[in-house]
């Protein structure tokens, strides 16, 4: 990442050093950490406190964060989930009780996100990449449920960060179409657009990207249709129609 | 006297022997403590109450799982009379790091110590280099030293107000004061705070407020200063909680004149702050105690202490165990172990030779202990010594007549002594013998710290031995241990800027790839005496052919949680517990909230997973505590 530019992603690894397969975070972002993700991406380890992680989150303030670790929910061992995580409601006390474990040294992917929502630095699109350990016991060595869950998840991390401009560009997008439509109904090219940006929107949420190809196609052509006087709207659009074609591995369209 | 159970005897020049005529002289019949009150008194009067009448409850203070172990308090309380007649204390981690070390290379230690903690992985990093280099020989430039003692201060920076305002502080804050203790509240909002012109806030009840969690100023500014405070550390050991930096003989950071200016921009932020916790922790107790005196009791027990020592002179530390006395005595914090209110010795090798680890209540086979005899000195030690110790764990069911906890139980001459930041202000004040320096002095009953003008003016503050030892005043203790460590900080930055100036810029005894050449491969002991925020801790090694054969790790938690120990003796937090009156209003045991129990507990800052539950026979679940994993 460039000296002094803000990160759009952070890819942060949670885990727990000689503690089994809960190290997968760290080993995650130790592969991760020589691979040339993009020019603002930040690779974080992230398997300190919880507070401490939550504080550099509020140093960095990336729109978007992407934590990848091994979590047990009682899946099946080495299974690979993605997941768009929102806020916890929690009660002052629960947050409470979730700093202080945070500022005693624990980390977990479900502390750092309770107590960045308790700080109220949870980056507006967190996404968890979790892994299902099959052992917990002290060791240095991951088992080998976990190391092919590894290849996995770091294939999952790094479609999330592809797809990250994409989803920062259409966020703006749609962001400036809803305060022009605020109160109005708005031509009917404009609710169009306006769709098909919430639709870039589910499908990042969803982390169901199979319609793309049909969706750049439909926004192409409402684009090139649309008649905005506004050149900054305009290069967004070329932005995200570019992102659009790398993600869909076709190079930009210009 | 210094040894009053153990049967050793000091010669004039401070050696040790055995005394004579004793078989088995390290025996527990042979060197047995007195014991004033035993399980089975405390069992027969809790059955004669029993039988009188109906108030006798078991508090069961079950763990929940949620985190990686915990700690669980038990008591037998008697609820008309307002007395915890019973506790037990049952720690529900097992660490297990002596067994990860053992074959591997020493060098290992500082980075794998390390990570028992997730706080103050800091200090197992120093502690262990401590100890490996007195086993390879080696001894820090003076600069390496003072780097060391720079990035330590931060690591308390860091620590101590984390304690005082994520921890303990929401106990006394608003919104639990106004719950649980009600009837203080109206008082709170009439009491004038006496340190009103330093922290700002005009009555107990606007600083109660600030102390509440998440919204309170206090609270945020304390987690904003334990982020400083990091800064602090990382701006000369690269990263925190776990340096890579810290090694035998010395630190393996550049350290420039900017770093330098960075600590010191950093570090001159922290003064004004300082007073106004000092403010805050002299209000609190005086509040409580003008409420109602039986907050003297909360959490009170004898004042035993004890402490290694911290942050050394650079000038005199040579990591060699044969001059620890000397060098140990030259520390900032003098080492020391306080028994009934009296400093009985300042020589690590007294602490040293008295220090014993039992495993009759924990999940523990007993070892043989017949490797060492003595100390490389020759003075003699016992077979429940840590050079003699070796961790065999046997899990098993709870019982408090037998094992109930992966504590051990470490005691000096068979007392039961309690560590914390704050025995090293008991220590240093009662030894008065802190190196000559500009801004602290011992006093024999205090110690006077000058703290340097930021946005307020220049202050001379002053930490008195307490009348009486209890929860109020550890967390008092605390504030004024910050301001201490601070100072060390300061007063080791200014002599690292004249060993700069006089060109002496190395820090480390050799270039760290150079380590293995090093290395002996001959059978070597050592100890890394050091602290932690918590107070004591140390690394015992044991090393050969180049590998170690034995490493022991003693953290203060594990020192204020054990549990009883072979002659019946309960463990700081169980006796605290015991002493401490019920105060809440119990008029509705449903309501029960245990608050004086924790306080005390929490009042230590214990560091393990700590998940305290209470049932109080409604299978009512109260409060969870928790805490970091280390117990340091």
């Amino acid at each position: 990442m460039p000296d002094g530019a803000a990160p759009v992603v952070v890819v942060g690894g949670v885990g727990e050093l000689y503690q089994g397969d809960l190290d997968l975070g760290r080993v995650a972002v130790e592969r991760l950490a020589t691979e040339d993700l993009g020019p603002r991406v930040a690779v974080e380890d992230l398997h300190y406190g919880a507070v401490a992680v939550a504080q550099r989150l509020e140093e960095l303030r990336p729109p978007h964060l992407v934590l990848v670790g091994a979590v047990a929910r009682g899946r099946p061992p080495g299974s690979v989930r993605r997941r768009l995580v929102r806020p916890p409601e929690l009660t002052t006390s629960e947050l409470q009780a979730s700093v202080g474990d945070a500022v005693t040294g624990y980390v977990s992917i479900d502390l750092v996100v309770e107590v960045a929502t308790a700080l109220g630095v949870l980056p507006l699109r967190t996404v968890a990449v979790e892994v299902e350990p099959a052992t917990t016991q002290p060791g240095d060595r991951l088992s080998p449920e976990a190391r092919a869950a590894l290849e996995r998840a770091l294939e999952v991390v790094r479609d999330e960060v592809r797809r990250a401009p994409v989803l920062e560009l259409a966020a703006r997008l749609e962001a400036g179409q809803r305060e022009e439509a605020d109160g109005t109904e708005g031509p009917a090219g404009h609710r169009t657009r306006l769709g098909l940006l919430r639709a870039v929107r589910v499908m990042g949420d969803e982390g169901r990207w199979r319609g793309v190809h049909a969706l750049r196609q439909r926004l192409r052509t409402e684009v090139g249709a649309a008649h905005s006087g506004d050149p900054g709207e305009q290069a967004l659009w070329r932005a995200l129609l570019d992102e659009l074609d790398r993600l869909v591995g076709e190079g930009p369209s210009r | 006297m210094c040894f009053e159970n153990l049967p050793i005897e000091l010669d004039g020049s401070g050696g040790a022997r055995l005394a004579g005529g004793i078989p088995r002289p390290f025996s527990l019949e042979a060197s047995s403590p007195l014991v004033a009150r035993t399980d089975a008194d405390r069992e027969a009067q809790i059955s004669r109450l029993l039988v009188a009448n109906g108030h006798v409850k078991e508090l069961n203070m079950d763990p929940v799982t949620r985190v990686a172990g915990a700690l669980a308090v038990h008591v037998s309380a008697d609820l008309e009379a307002g007395r915890h007649l019973d506790a037990h204390v049952q720690a529900k981690l097992f660490r297990g790091y002596e067994m990860i070390l053992k074959g591997r290379d020493p060098r290992d230690a500082v980075f794998v110590s390390s990570r028992a903690c997730g706080v103050c992985g800091g200090v197992h990093s120093h502690a262990a280099a401590y100890a490996v280099e007195m086993a390879m020989g080696v001894a820090p430039p003076p600069l390496g030293t003072v780097i060391r003692n720079m990035q330590e201060s931060a690591e308390m920076g860091y620590d101590n107000p984390l304690h005082l305002y994520l921890l303990a502080g929401p106990d006394y804050s608003e919104s639990v004061v106004r719950t649980v203790n009600p009837e203080l509240w109206p008082r709170a909002e009439r009491w004038l705070c006496p340190g009103a012109d330093h922290h700002g806030f005009c009555t107990m009840a606007d600083l109660m407020t600030a102390l509440n969690p998440l919204t309170g100023s206090l609270y945020r500014e304390g987690l904003e200063f334990t982020r400083l405070s990091r800064q602090m550390f990382v701006v000369l050991a690269g990263k925190y909680p776990h340096p890579q930096s810290v090694v035998p003989g010395g630190v393996s950071s550049t350290v420039t004149l900017q770093q330098l200016n960075e600590y010191h921009s950093l570090l001159s932020q922290v003064f004004d702050y300082a007073q106004r916790m000092l403010a805050v922790w002299n209000d609190i107790p005086e509040f409580f105690y003008d409420c109602d005196d039986r907050y003297r009791e909360v959490g009170a027990r004898p004042m035993n202490l004890i402490d290694p020592g911290y942050w050394d002179d650079p000038h005199a530390y040579d990591a060699d165990y044969a001059t620890c006395n000397d060098w140990g005595r030259r520390r900032w914090s003098t080492p020391g172990v306080v028994i009934d209110g009296r400093l009985v010795t300042t020589r690590l090798t007294d602490l040293n030779i008295g220090w014993e680890e039992f495993v009759s209540h924990a999940y523990y086979e007993q070892w043989k202990g017949d490797r060492w005899a003595g100390d490389p000195l020759g003075n003699p030690i016992s077979p429940y010594h840590p050079w003699n110790k070796e961790t065999i764990p046997a899990p098993g069911a709870r019982d408090f007549k037998d094992r109930y906890t992966w504590a051990c139980t470490p005691r000096w001459d068979r007392k039961v002594v309690e560590a914390g930041a704050y025995a090293r202000l008991f220590t240093t004040a009662m030894a008065r013998l802190q190196p000559e320096n500009q801004f602290m002095e011992a006093t024999g009953r205090s110690v006077r710290m000058l703290v340097p003008k930021g946005m307020t003016p220049e202050t001379e503050v002053e930490w008195y031995v307490p009348d009486v030892w209890n929860a109020l005043e550890r967390n008092r203790g605390r504030a004024y241990h910050y301001v201490f460590s601070q100072l060390v900080g300061l007063a080791s930055l200014l002599e690292a800027y004249r060993l700069f100036d006089t060109g002496q810029r190395r820090v480390a005894a050799f270039d760290p790839s150079e380590l293995e050449r090093h290395m002996p491969t001959d059978e070597r002991r050592s100890v890394g005496w050091w602290g932690a925020g918590r107070g004591w801790l140390t690394h015992h090694l044991v090393m050969d052919k180049g590998r170690i054969e034995n490493y022991q790790i003693c953290t203060p938690s594990t020192i204020n949680a054990s549990p009883r120990d072979p002659w019946g003796q309960p463990g700081p937090y169980e006796e605290a517990v015991m002493n401490t009156p019920i105060i809440e209003d119990l008029s509705d045991p449903a309501r029960f909230t245990s608050i004086d129990m924790l306080r005390t507990v929490r009042s230590f800052d214990p560091c393990m997973p700590c998940t305290t539950h209470l049932d109080t026979g409604r299978g009512t679940v109260v409060r969870e505590v928790t805490t970091c994993s280390c117990g340091a």
